[in-house]
């Protein structure tokens, strides 16, 4: 009996089930007590410090978040009284911030260790009182400009200039608005290459929350700010028909870019907000120049492989970590490999229960047997695994199936998946080193979201798969 | 299709719902199990879902500010009756199932409606049916007769006893008569702690809880002499007694609790008060250690870019940036960030304190020499926020630029020759163009080439002189700079 329950638990321990816990530490940084720290952006500065803002409009300087004891983690109040910042960076030693109503730059001129001076930049758009006129801005990109999007007025209205835009402000202040369309921003931030991307909640004329691609001049499909255009004498952008579909819209009009990545309403995630590339050259784990997404209401953070199909973003999602405190709005990636994040659930719940938080995550350096890479190919997809696949099983089309859906361009609230269709796996064919599959694929449909879902496919080293399933957006099929 | 209500709440509901009902991180959000708005006609329930509902609401005894987006055009009719069918039988509810065809009457009925719902409407086409009443066993006594002072009741005979299974303190049925007194005996169940009780009335009033009077009214007057008073009760039944005395003419009577730990009152009258309470706990922001505080937000009186600032003392402003200005001063308690620091922090908070004077409504930089006089309706000079300094002290010095020029626009509190705000112009740069200053609009007292009063407030200035117009004071802007005194 004794050996029997034995051989038991070492057969159970073979094939556990992959956990987080396996491939990445996920770690609190412990908070000055006593403080609300609503966490609304991260900053890296010199000397391995991190300046955190908070939704309260604090700013507080953390020593120690490197380090290997969390205990010895000390803060100091930089600033105070801002404006629900959403967005900080570190340069040339000030700090750089958007908030509700202006970028500002802060630093300590007189060296006391607190802010002392606080230079408006840019205050060219409009706000009017409502809460929900948030401000998201990105680091400086290759030009030195900072990108914000500018949400809605109530998330459905546009009752100030430039509401529903993303402009971009230039280190002297200068604003050049530069794409139209956009609802409710949960965060934004670059691709590997330096193109803008941001997170857009799901809402009016949006009938799921997605990643999508700030092209400069672009429209991103609500048209609810549409008649800002006129005080920068900029073209009209498009005015889409409700009901329709993002495909059928965006084939009329030459502006509109398609959401590059939807993420399915509650299967993946409900409310993404911060964006990082994975720059570190592999000290996250394999996956080199992908994305990050954070994700507040689910506590989460999603992986996107994206890729560039007919000058048209388009891409795949991955479920990643999860389990986080709060919900998470600011990513930021150190390039040795650490990810700090925190957020809050003020006003929106989250799954983590805690009221705010401040975290990092590491990478153990154990690659977990993840679908790696999914692309398109004139015929189906492609996939590439962490490891080799056990040849075998990956060969069988029977472990493979896929759905795929798309939504309502609406005026109104969300929509449900609509326009089901059931693409056929019709071959599975498995490279010789085993870490690639291709897959022909029957009756996919452009502009449909394709939900990949694997079974019983393990590695060959008997390693199961940690997130069987992949949410692929096909704006573009290639030749 | 047969639809699982419990998976589509999972996905639709339970983020903020959470999955056992009770309100997503320990109720921060609306709890669905046990809720009154739930039980009852799902009609008020199937609106919800599918216009959504915004602006405060009070659900189990909590008031919650938040907004639950329409989800009518994410969810088929089959989706919401599942989901509600689901709600209603979860956690202890014990409702009615929820027909595909109420959801589509619902549907139909409310087709053209686009904005989301709020409490007040609902509860007027669907009243709660499942409210427990504020006061249980509650009965009236009513007494005919002319009093100018509150009688001793139990020396008067009632010419009516009625029970009032509403459980509410209602003189309706007699508001069209004059020359009455009323009484009305119930029993209150409390939770351990402090009680604030809330009474106004037209005319006189008395409430008394266990046999001790508690507040009271003694003279005939409108309403709007409402008066509250704090007592400790113990976990349980209380008796509550209400008098009431109506002269003649107009009749008003208002009785409320504010429990142990709530933000807002309960009210035990069918009339509700004046008195209402905040839906956010305060959090009154003061200086620290001597520094002033800043709180960059929407303050009432001025603009979006409002920067406020409480200085030591107990003297504060609200600088707009959209006007460059200080558009507002104040004294005493600087400003409640409670409002903006809970929920989504919804809409403008007024200052804390007391004394405010509005200064200045608009953009206070022009072009304007003492020749052409008049304030101009627009501002003249093209004008820019940089932003502002704080010196080692914490005490901020604004900079705009006008026409090229920049402007310092230094504050702090000095307490002598006695406590005032004292502000500091400067110039730096060429100035082009005589530049004016627009210092105060609105309605003055006492002009004097260096002083002016307005709402009690006493503005004085030294290195300059106002210039008076109709409604307007002036400072022209020197290159030497100028003093303002701001005291009470």
């Amino acid at each position: 009996m004794k050996s029997l329950l034995f051989s038991f638990i070492m057969a159970s321990a073979a094939i556990a089930a992959p956990v987080q816990s396996d491939f990445y530490l996920r770690e609190e940084i412990p908070l000055p007590p006593g403080e609300v720290m609503e966490i609304g952006s991260v900053a890296l500065l010199p000397g391995q410090k991190v300046a955190v803002s908070t939704r309260r409009g604090d700013i507080w300087i953390c020593d120690g978040a490197y380090g290997a004891d969390l205990s010895k983690v000390t803060w100091k109040k930089f600033a105070q009284g801002q404006h629900e910042p959403f967005g900080m960076f570190w340069k040339d030693g000030w700090l750089w911030m958007t908030q509700r109503p202006e970028v500002t730059r802060m630093k300590d001129a007189d060296g006391d260790g607190v802010a002392d001076t606080f230079e408006t930049i840019c205050a060219d758009w409009g706000i009017n009182g409502d809460y929900h006129e948030y401000a998201f801005g990105t680091d400086p990109d290759k030009e030195g400009n900072i990108w914000i999007t500018l949400c809605l007025t109530g998330s459905g209205g546009a009752a100030s200039n430039w509401r529903g835009w993303c402009v971009r402000v230039t280190p002297d202040g200068k604003m050049i608005p530069t794409c139209s369309g956009i609802r409710s921003p949960g965060g934004i931030g670059f691709n590997a290459k330096g193109d803008v991307f941001y997170c857009d909640n799901q809402g009016l004329w949006n009938g799921s929350s997605s990643l999508k691609w700030l092209k400069p001049d672009s429209f991103q499909g609500n048209p609810t700010g549409n008649k800002y255009h006129k005080l920068a004498n900029l073209p009209a952008p498009p005015e889409p028909v409700s009901g329709s579909r993002v495909e059928t819209e965006r084939a009329k009009f030459p502006t509109y870019i398609p959401p590059a990545v939807v993420f399915p309403h509650g299967k993946v995630g409900q409310s993404p907000t911060g964006i990082v590339p994975d720059t570190t050259g592999g000290k996250f784990g394999p996956w080199q120049e992908q994305l990050y997404v954070a994700e507040q209401c689910h506590s989460q953070i999603q992986r996107v492989c994206l890729e560039q199909v007919n000058g048209i973003y388009q891409g795949a999602v991955f479920h990643f970590l999860e389990g986080f405190e709060a919900g998470l709005i600011p990513l930021r990636l150190d390039p040795s490999g650490i990810i700090f994040t925190g957020g809050s659930n003020r006003g929106w719940a989250s799954r983590g229960s805690k009221k705010f938080n401040f975290e990092r995550v590491r990478w153990t350096g154990k690659t977990p047997f993840e679908m790696q890479t999914m692309y398109a190919t004139p015929d189906g997809f492609e996939i590439t695994f962490t490891e080799p696949v056990d040849a075998a099983a990956a060969a069988d089309v029977k472990n493979y199936s896929m759905k795929a859906w798309t939504y309502i361009l609406q005026s109104s609230y969300g929509s449900p998946e609509v326009d089901p269709a059931t693409p056929v796996i019709a071959s599975a064919k498995v490279s010789a080193d085993g870490k690639k599959v291709r897959l022909k694929v029957d009756g996919r449909v452009k502009g449909h979201v394709h939900h990949l879902q694997l079974s019983n496919i393990k590695a060959a080293s008997g390693a199961e798969m940690w997130h069987p399933q992949a949410f692929y957006t096909l704006n573009e099929i290639p030749k | 299709m047969a639809q699982d209500g419990a998976q589509l709440y999972g996905l639709y509901c339970s983020a903020c719902h959470a999955a056992d009902g009770k309100g997503a991180t320990g109720g921060q959000f609306p709890p669905l199990a046990g809720s009154e708005w739930v039980a009852g006609t799902a009609d008020r329930s199937i609106k919800i879902v599918l216009q959504g509902l915004h602006q405060p609401i009070e659900v189990s005894g909590k008031t919650y500010n938040l907004e639950m987006p329409p989800q009518g055009a994410a969810l088929t009719d089959e989706h919401i009756a599942a989901i509600l069918t689901y709600v209603r039988s979860a956690w202890g509810n014990k409702d009615s199932a929820v027909s595909v065809d109420q959801v589509k009457k619902v549907r139909a009925a409310t087709l053209n409606r686009k904005e989301y719902w709020t409490a007040p409407e609902l509860l007027k086409l669907h009243p709660l049916e499942n409210v427990k009443p504020p006061l249980a066993n509650l009965i009236s006594h009513h007494y005919k007769g002319q009093f100018d002072k509150l009688p001793d009741l139990t020396k008067l005979k009632p010419d009516a006893v009625e029970e009032e299974p509403s459980g509410f303190i209602d003189y309706s049925d007699y508001a069209k008569t004059d020359h009455f007194a009323m009484m009305w005996e119930g029993e209150l169940e409390t939770a351990a702690g402090k009680h604030e009780f809330h009474l106004d009335s037209d005319d006189m009033s008395r409430l008394i809880v266990d046999g001790n009077v508690v507040l009271e009214i003694k003279t005939p007057g409108p309403i709007g002499r409402a008066v509250k008073k704090t007592i400790q009760l113990t976990k349980g039944v209380h008796k509550i007694r209400v008098e009431y005395c109506e002269v003649a003419n107009l009749e008003g009577l208002s009785v409320g609790v504010k429990m142990p730990g709530q933000r807002s009152i309960k009210w035990l009258s069918r009339e509700k008060g004046s008195a209402s309470g905040k839906a956010w706990p305060e959090i009154i922001l003061a200086p620290v250690a001597g520094r002033p505080v800043i709180y960059r937000n929407f303050i009432q009186g001025s603009t979006a870019r409002g920067i406020g600032v409480g200085f030591p003392g107990e003297m504060n402003i609200a600088y707009s940036a959209d006007n460059f200005a200080p558009e507002m001063i104040w004294s005493g308690k600087f400003i409640d960030a409670g409002h903006h620091w809970t929920d989504r922090g919804i809409g403008y908070e007024p200052p804390a304190g007391d004394g405010i004077v509005n200064l200045t409504k608009q953009k206070v930089f022009a072009f304007v020499s003492e020749e052409n006089g008049a304030w101009p309706a627009t501002s003249s000079a093209p004008t820019r926020f940089r932003g502002y300094q704080l010196s080692p002290q914490g005490n901020p010095t604004f900079l705009v630029e006008v026409a090229g020029a920049k402007i310092f626009d230094a504050y702090e509190s000095v307490s002598s020759p006695s406590q005032a705000l004292q502000r500091s112009i400067r110039i730096d740069g060429n100035v082009t163009q005589p530049i004016s200053l627009l210092v105060f609009s609105g309605a003055f007292q006492d002009a004097k080439p260096d002083r002016f009063s307005a709402g009690g407030l006493t503005v004085q200035i030294s290195g300059g002189a106002f210039r008076y117009g109709k409604n307007t004071v002036v400072l022209d802007l020197k290159g030497e700079g100028a003093k303002i005194l701001y005291s009470w």
